[in-house]
């Protein structure tokens, strides 16, 4: 009764009576002891094993979850690390019962990890290793063998394209391809993957050759040019992907090279820092920072190339001992600023820096060296890395959790293309050797994109170059969807005139693979008008019932399901540390509208267009939706919401011999909706309140020096070019506007940098830097950015991808994106969203949970 | 074999005292059993450990009466050390005298215990008995301040203290005690020091000025005690584990 009554007190009368029966029947069936220590630990285990139930305040709907929950636990549940394998100590019935049933589904679950699973991924090593070992059939290893081989291997591989096959046989032998695909897909040799890009190649080739031979409508002159159209952007999808995987079949990952130990003989350097209209604090960092890179002072000049041509840019190189240089005009823009400084310096290399990068002080003691191992090299490129968050990671909330969008470029593609000595210049963090330089006439103005076409030239005319994969700079990415599509125009635009200019598969000098590698880097950036056609095509025949696919469903699925399978597994196995799965589909959707036209445009008539310039540093003050960038998602969304219910429609009252022709098509346009919602998510730009970015770090602890010469341990947390993060261990001792000093390592020394306290919440404490001096500015930006260490770390290189949870995310992306839009359009929908968004966290709550699973709002 | 640590300083008010007991506070908290012996006249080191300076009796007494029995003693927490003690003057001539013969047949059933470090502060002043101490100390610490004293110090401990400590066969090398990183002098002779001695000459590891061990000293008790957060507490803790690397590399010492 008195149990009863303080029941009352919290609950409502059925839920009290439902709290005191379950309070019965725990002591009855469970035979727990009352004591209160007994208590707490025996709520911590129901706790765990019902993790969205809260047994202190139980709802009618827990009569529900609790047997869903013990069900699946009995025959679903997974082994727990840790948990299963304690003893039991209070001897309870129910957790008996299931522990045995559950014993059966887990030996078997524990079976295929340990034993089944291994065996067959050992297997695959071995063959795979057997194929590898070369040594003991190297005899066959001759000139004629190898071109009997290839032309054995072409046959092969003709005879498996064009083999004609009917339903059955067709489903037989590519599920016999898949099962080998996935067989050696966790296999981490090269040969495995080999194995899987030469069966998605097999695939996609019979699949494309099954459809010019097979499935083209001639029957009506509408539907004959939709045909046409689609295969045409086929086989360019085709094409990318066969380019893209010689391109990155066997990335060099080159190492550092070592410098000569006699410094004296080290060569010198002069490093260009080209600005236009950038504000001076975000350039400032740039110089001082090139100003303290490790190398011979007296061989080192840096330059700062003012195309602005600013008195305070002026004063400012003076103050601080960088060179000045600016010319009469502005005519070719950054390249023709590059050439004109050209003229008037005299360094035997010179690196380039955009005016946001900020290079680490190891940046020539690093890439120096392979000049001095190879003569014939003239370039040395390294990544772009960005501190700043892009439009897709600001946007999405994604950042440093995803690899992001120039990942792929940088972490795998250049990689790719060094094996094929043609890793091309990217326009900053990278060093040119003057004499190569000078040789093609300094930096390529024909073209807006300067830097692939001037690397070009340098390897038509023999010269090498390397990519070192080590991010040796860091700058800002740029701030807003609209800037992140114009600079992409730009890039698209380049490498449209350059492949109509100086296209890279005609002309002296260079070898098959730099062709190859050269010619997908270009076609790659003309994917605009394909890819609108691919959103567009299931519309053809959902709204004008088109047959642009003149096939059976059944054999349209046979053929097209193999080829996506097997392409998209592939990639995920070639680049899922650097690109998670459908991600790509995403960031090309974006750009999809705005590069087609550009890049169409300088096919025709390349001399066309101007460069334009990529606004950064900026802030976002508050969230806003950009409506004129994504209306051309919005009218795709639209055309394809109408296609859907057209669908529909046909579903409905449709013959019956179209239906799976029907589903075919609604499923790729529901595709098509959740890639373009990805796209219209982006479009609204998330606050951005500091013009100063914070870069996060790990495990970095610096020492704080009170007024009163207390000294104390602190963890940095974070750093821009202005204030600090830190967490005190002790919150009493720092006070709000406390002056003190903070004692960060510049390489070996330590330098303390005075700043005051700013904000101060729990042990997490942010201060304020006062550096006055040119030496404290530098010691601070070896102590951060330039820290030769700054960027290591940041990419996700023990990410597995699976295009499962890849295809989820943007399903998820997708979903937001829809559900902002239509905020944007009626405000009014919120409750109704609202209720939506309801209606599935309820659905999920009566779902069954992981054990010690984390759920909010029980 | 006990390991034996001496410190020593460079120049006069070095803070080879503080050093010592700091260290041993954090060998001892690092799972070491660490005793600390004053072998310096200015008979600080107790101080450090909370002893009351009008306690006379240590190492004096211990060689008058022939044995440690009575004067080893042990901090509030539990710290082991061997203050060096006082003598009334017309004793103390005579007892010094005869300390560096004694010392030997004192300390043996100490050092020939397994597994243990003791820590001796040396003064700074040559004595008759450092030439013992070196030829038993696996390592001597020579602190020095950053500050322009250093300058004649460094060389009278090249042409001396050096030669001495190598020739015994002890490890010798410079820790720099109290630095600044806020005061250009600090810094720019950390930077002369590293110019003027090899590396592995060098302990890596500084403590830095911080005024807790001032205020600690104040005060009579250990810095651990008194704040452990404090960076230089830290810093003997780093110092502790760098010194069990350095000893564990060490071949093992042969006593003549």
């Amino acid at each position: 009764m008195n149990q009863w009554q303080q029941a009352r007190r919290e609950l409502s009368v059925t839920q009290a009576l439902l709290h005191l029966m379950s309070l019965y029947l725990e002591i009855t069936l469970l035979n727990t002891r009352l004591s209160k220590d007994a208590n707490d630990d025996r709520a911590q285990q129901l706790r765990f094993w019902f993790p969205h139930v809260n047994f202190s305040k139980l709802r009618i709907l827990d009569l529900l979850r609790i047997p869903l929950q013990v069900l699946w636990l009995m025959f679903f549940r997974f082994q727990v690390a840790g948990v299963v394998a304690e003893p039991p100590r209070a001897a309870s019935y129910q957790k008996q019962l299931f522990k045995k049933q559950s014993q059966i589904t887990s030996w078997l679950s524990a079976k295929w990890r340990l034993v089944i699973k291994p065996f067959y991924e050992a297997k695959a090593v071995n063959i795979i290793r057997a194929f590898g070992d070369v040594t003991r059939y190297g005899w066959l290893n001759t000139a004629l063998l190898r071109i009997l081989f290839t032309i054995l291997a072409a046959l092969l591989v003709a005879f498996t394209v064009t083999l004609p096959l009917d339903a059955a046989g067709q489903a037989i032998m590519l599920l016999f391809f898949w099962v080998i695909a996935v067989w050696v897909r966790d296999v981490q040799r090269r040969g495995a993957l080999l194995m899987m890009v030469v069966l998605s190649i097999v695939v996609s080739t019979r699949y494309l050759y099954w459809r010019v031979t097979s499935t083209i409508n001639w029957d009506d002159a509408i539907d004959t040019l939709f045909s046409m159209v689609l295969l045409c952007a086929e086989v360019y999808a085709w094409l990318i992907l066969v380019l893209g995987y010689v391109q990155t079949i066997w990335p060099l990952s080159r190492k550092v090279a070592a410098l000569p130990t006699d410094t004296s003989i080290w060569p010198s350097v002069d490093i260009y820092i080209p600005s236009y209209n950038e504000p001076l604090y975000v350039v400032r960092p740039t110089v001082l920072a090139a100003l303290a890179i490790d190398w011979p002072k007296d061989k080192l000049n840096v330059y700062l190339l003012d195309d602005g041509r600013r008195t305070e840019f002026a004063e400012f190189a003076a103050s601080i001992g960088a060179g000045y240089i600016i010319r009469k005009d502005n005519s070719h823009a950054k390249a023709g600023n590059l050439n004109h400084a050209l003229k008037v310096t005299q360094g035997d290399y010179i690196a380039i820096f955009d005016c946001d990068h900020i290079p680490t002080r190891s940046f020539l003691q690093l890439t120096m060296g392979w000049f001095a191992q190879e003569p014939k090299l003239a370039l040395v490129q390294t990544p772009h890395h960005f501190f700043s968050q892009d439009p897709f990671e600001k946007n999405l909330s994604v950042f440093r959790s995803k690899p992001n969008e120039g990942e792929l470029f940088y972490g795998l593609i250049q990689d790719g293309n060094d094996m094929w000595n043609s890793s091309f210049f990217c326009g900053s963090c990278a060093v040119l050797k003057r004499g190569p330089l000078e040789e093609v006439g300094g930096v390529a103005t024909e073209t807006v994109t300067e830097d692939a076409h001037t690397a070009l030239k340098m390897h038509r005319l023999g010269y090498t170059s390397a990519y070192l994969n080590i991010p040796q700079a860091a700058g800002l990415a740029t701030e807003s969807l609209s800037a992140h599509i114009g600079q992409r125009i730009r890039w698209a635009r380049g490498m449209a005139q350059i492949f109509r200019l100086d296209n890279p598969l005609f002309g002296k000098g260079l070898s098959f693979a730099q062709r190859i590698c050269y010619s997908n880097a270009m076609l790659y950036f003309l994917n605009g008008l394909p890819r609108l056609i691919f959103i567009l095509a299931p519309l053809a025949f959902l709204l004008l019932h088109s047959y642009i696919v003149f096939a059976p469903a059944i054999m349209i699925a046979l053929y097209a399901a193999p080829h996506i399978v097997h392409s998209y597994m592939t990639s995920s196995r070639t680049q899922g540390k650097f690109r998670h799965s459908f991600w790509a589909e995403m960031y090309e959707t974006v750009l999809a509208w705005y590069i087609m036209r550009p890049t169409l445009v300088a096919l025709f008539a390349p001399r066309r267009g101007k460069f334009n310039v990529t606004a950064k540093g900026g802030f976002t003050p508050k969230a806003y939706f950009d409506w004129s960038v994504s209306t051309p998602y919005i009218v795709l969304v639209a055309l394809c919401l109408f296609g859907f219910g057209f669908g529909v429609w046909r579903l409905i009252t449709g013959p019956t011999e179209e239906y799976l022709t029907v589903i075919l098509n609604l499923v790729w346009v529901i595709y098509n909706l959740i890639i373009l919602g990805g796209a219209v998510a982006v479009a609204e730009e998330a606050k951005q309140v500091r013009v100063a970015h914070r870069v996060k770090v790990k495990q970095r602890s610096v020492a704080i020096i009170t007024q009163s010469e207390h000294v104390y341990e602190a963890q940095l947390i974070d750093y821009s070019d202005r204030g600090i993060g830190l967490q005190v261990k002790d919150t009493q001792r720092i006070k709000l506007d406390d002056k003190i000093r903070v004692v960060m390592k510049d390489g070996t020394t330590d330098f303390a940098f005075n700043a005051t306290i700013v904000s101060c919440r729990g042990t997490l404490v942010g201060a304020l830097l006062q550096v006055n001096s040119v030496a404290e500015q530098q010691a601070l930006l070896r102590a951060t950015f330039s820290r030769a260490d700054a960027w290591v770390g940041w990419r996700h290189d023990d990410y597995l991808d699976r295009p499962m949870t890849g295809f989820s995310e943007v399903v998820l992306i997708g979903l937001r994106g829809y559900r902002r839009l239509l905020l944007q359009i009626t405000p009014k929908m919120e409750p109704v969203l609202r209720v939506l968004a309801k209606c599935c966290r309820f659905i999920r709550s009566l779902l069954p949970h992981v054990p010690g699973e984390k759920v909010s709002n029980v | 074999m006990a390991h034996v640590i001496a410190i020593q300083g460079i120049h006069g008010g070095s803070g080879a005292t503080s050093i010592c007991a700091g260290l041993a506070v954090a060998l001892n908290e690092l799972g070491h059993r660490t005793l600390a012996l004053d072998f310096c006249e200015n008979n600080h080191l107790g101080q450090l450990f909370g002893l009351a300076p009008d306690h006379t009796a240590g190492l004096l007494q211990a060689v008058v009466a022939g044995t440690l029995q009575d004067y080893l003693l042990e901090s509030a927490e539990g710290y082991p050390f061997l203050p060096f003690g006082r003598l009334p003057r017309a004793q103390q001539t005579d007892v010094l005298a005869v300390l560096p013969t004694v010392l030997e047949s004192l300390f043996a059933p100490l050092l020939a215990m397994n597994e243990r470090i003791v820590l001796i502060d040396l003064s700074s002043v040559p004595t008759l008995w450092h030439s013992w101490v070196y030829q038993h100390a696996a390592v001597v610490l020579n602190v020095l301040q950053p500050e322009p004293r250093l300058v004649n110090g460094l060389l009278r401990y090249a042409e001396y203290q050096r030669v001495d400590q190598e020739t015994a066969g002890a490890l010798s090398m410079v820790l720099v005690n109290g630095i600044a990183p806020h005061l250009d002098l600090t810094r720019d002779s950390v930077l002369y020091l590293k110019a003027q001695l090899h590396t592995d000459s060098l302990v890596p590891v500084m403590i830095f000025r911080d005024q807790h061990v001032s205020e600690a000293f104040a005060l009579q008790q250990p810095l651990r005690t008194f704040q452990s957060q404090s960076y230089a507490a830290q810093n003997f803790d780093t110092l502790a584990i760098w010194l069990c690397r350095t000893l564990a590399d060490l071949p093992t010492k042969v006593r003549s």
